[in-house]
């Protein structure tokens, strides 16, 4: 057990050091970034002007606003290519080497991750959140909900890592897959709100969506963030999101088993 | 002429590698298509839910994001590889090739940078422009459409010289991926009308970095009628921002030491 903590330990130390041979990158997104809500600020301001009502589908202006920089945030912390990894290791071939390594595909994959992000969280996501609550009037949200949204927001990324690591799987089949991970990218972004929150859909597709497990990795832990929900629906938030991380999970080892039985090393 | 033949040639090696995996081209074709229409999507769902952006009707906007499409759908099928493909020669040292070709290294690399993907955008662009030109009546045999074409040829020479730019910059510039991801984030400015923005950002958005000639001086000039203060504006704007960037890319020729790296 104690040795397992240090093989996960040193996957999370590469991916943090990793990250800091990129960190001119994430300074950059961290500069472009804003330009983003400057957009979406413009737009809505002229959208709530021209339409009169101080409320539209639950979010007023501001609270739109702050929807928009959490979703940002939420972006940067969650965000996952694994699959274009992936799909390099199966194609190039060098995956033979990552499978020869004592320690298990998945974890390695999960906890370098966590190691990529950690630096994003200290040199882009504060920042960034500096830059939200001093320009763009977001508020901070109160410590309960607050922690509640980290919270819900490790789980998201437990979860989009899974819809990740599945699209990748499909590498060992295909090679090429660069037409599915954009159509992951699309699907994650759009159903998750991205760019319009979910309650601005029409009644039946948001009935939909709510059998899919995209809203679960943004929309709801941003309204978490807003503190639009009691701490009973939390619950329930957090509730699915485990589920859906159970059963993708439960689905991504079975696969795994049988892309690694498919998996001959040729490369291309 | 050779340069035309040259182009024909890329595009031919282009597909032909696109088609060694024939499931991931014709997913990666309809994901193409389907990210593009993400946008109007957007746009129906503010249309359903507010009145939407004043001075837009929804058709209006769908045309207005048609062109924008379009326009950047022609930008990635022709021009977005420029510059990645001459960061990579320039990273692998392998740049020097390009020199001693009997043919202009700039124009070399602006037709043999081909990228199939853009086609699926440019279709997805015409189609919305088709289906909101037919829904508001508008007719192709008019002088607005002509000047229409005109200011797309205009926008597309604003992406060109943007990636003329981007190029040259790239000579000067260790960490020049992170330059182009800034552009893109600049560009993303002209997703909505500029109206949209204040008087001083509209400024900008016009005269000092004209991303508005890729979508809403085109996108209004079919609609409402031509302004002939903004074309010219667009106009000069352009010309000089080309001017700039293949001055730039002189220089950073002249400059260039071919040490790799």
């Amino acid at each position: 057990m104690k040795n397992l903590f240090y093989r996960y330990l040193s996957e999370i130390k590469a991916g943090f050091r990793i990250s800091l041979i990129y960190r001119f990158n994430t300074l950059v997104h961290l500069l472009t970034a804003p330009i983003n809500l400057v957009i979406f600020y413009f737009l809505w301001n002229a959208i709530y002007g021209y339409t009169g009502q101080e409320i539209i589908r639950g979010f007023t202006l501001p609270a739109l606003i702050s929807y928009y920089a959490v979703s940002i945030i939420i972006s940067f912390l969650v965000w996952a290519d694994i699959d274009e990894w992936m799909e390099e290791a199966v194609r190039q071939g060098y995956l033979v080497t990552d499978l020869l390594r004592p320690i298990n595909y998945i974890g390695s994959n999960f906890f370098f991750l966590i190691g990529l992000k950690l630096l994003n969280l200290l040199i882009q996501t504060i920042p960034f959140f500096i830059i939200a609550v001093v320009f763009f009037n977001v508020k901070i949200a109160g410590p309960a909900y607050f922690l509640l949204f980290f919270v819900a927001l490790f789980m998201a990324f437990v979860l989009n890592f899974f819809i990740s690591f599945l699209v990748g799987l499909t590498a060992f089949w295909l090679m090429k897959i660069g037409g599915i991970r954009r159509m992951r990218r699309i699907f994650v972004f759009f159903l998750s709100g991205a760019l319009i929150p979910l309650s601005f859909f029409p009644e039946w597709f948001q009935r939909i969506s709510s059998f899919l497990p995209f809203e679960y990795i943004r929309y709801h832990v941003i309204n978490i963030y807003l503190e639009k929900y009691t701490f009973v629906e939390v619950l329930r938030v957090m509730g699915i999101q485990l589920v859906w991380i159970v059963i993708l999970c439960l689905l991504g080892i079975l696969v795994w088993r049988r892309a690694y039985k498919k998996f001959a090393g040729a490369g291309t | 002429m050779r340069y035309l033949k040259l182009f024909t040639k890329s595009f031919a090696l282009e597909l032909s590698s696109e088609l060694a995996y024939k499931t991931n081209f014709v997913i990666k074709s309809l994901s193409l298509v389907l990210g593009d229409f993400i946008s109007p999507l957007l746009a129906i769902l503010i249309y359903n839910t507010t009145l939407g952006i004043p001075g837009w009707s929804l058709e209006q906007f769908i045309l207005f994001q048609g062109t924008l499409i379009l326009i950047s759908g022609l930008t990635h099928f022709l021009l977005i590889m420029i510059p990645y493909k001459i960061i990579d020669e320039i990273r692998e040292g392998t740049f020097d090739k390009y020199l001693i070709k009997p043919y202009n290294t700039l124009l070399f690399f602006s037709f043999s940078s081909v990228n199939i993907g853009g086609l699926a955008e440019t279709f997805t662009g015409i189609v919305l422009v088709t289906w909101s030109m037919i829904k508001l009546d508008l007719s192709i045999f008019s002088f607005n459409f002509l000047v229409y074409i005109f200011l797309i040829i205009i926008g597309f020479l604003f992406a060109y010289s943007l990636m003329v730019l981007i190029a040259a910059l790239s000579f000067l510039v260790v960490k020049s991926e992170a330059l182009v991801s800034l552009f893109f984030r600049v560009l993303d400015l002209a997703r909505y009308p500029v109206q949209i923005y204040g008087t001083g950002f509209r400024f900008f958005l016009t005269f000092l970095v004209p991303v508005a000639v890729m979508s809403t001086y085109p996108a209004s000039s079919l609609v409402f009628g031509l302004d002939y203060k903004s074309v010219i504006g667009a106009i000069i704007s352009v010309s000089l921002f080309l001017f700039i960037s293949v001055y730039l890319w002189k220089k950073a020729m002249m400059k260039y030491s071919s040490a790799g790296g």
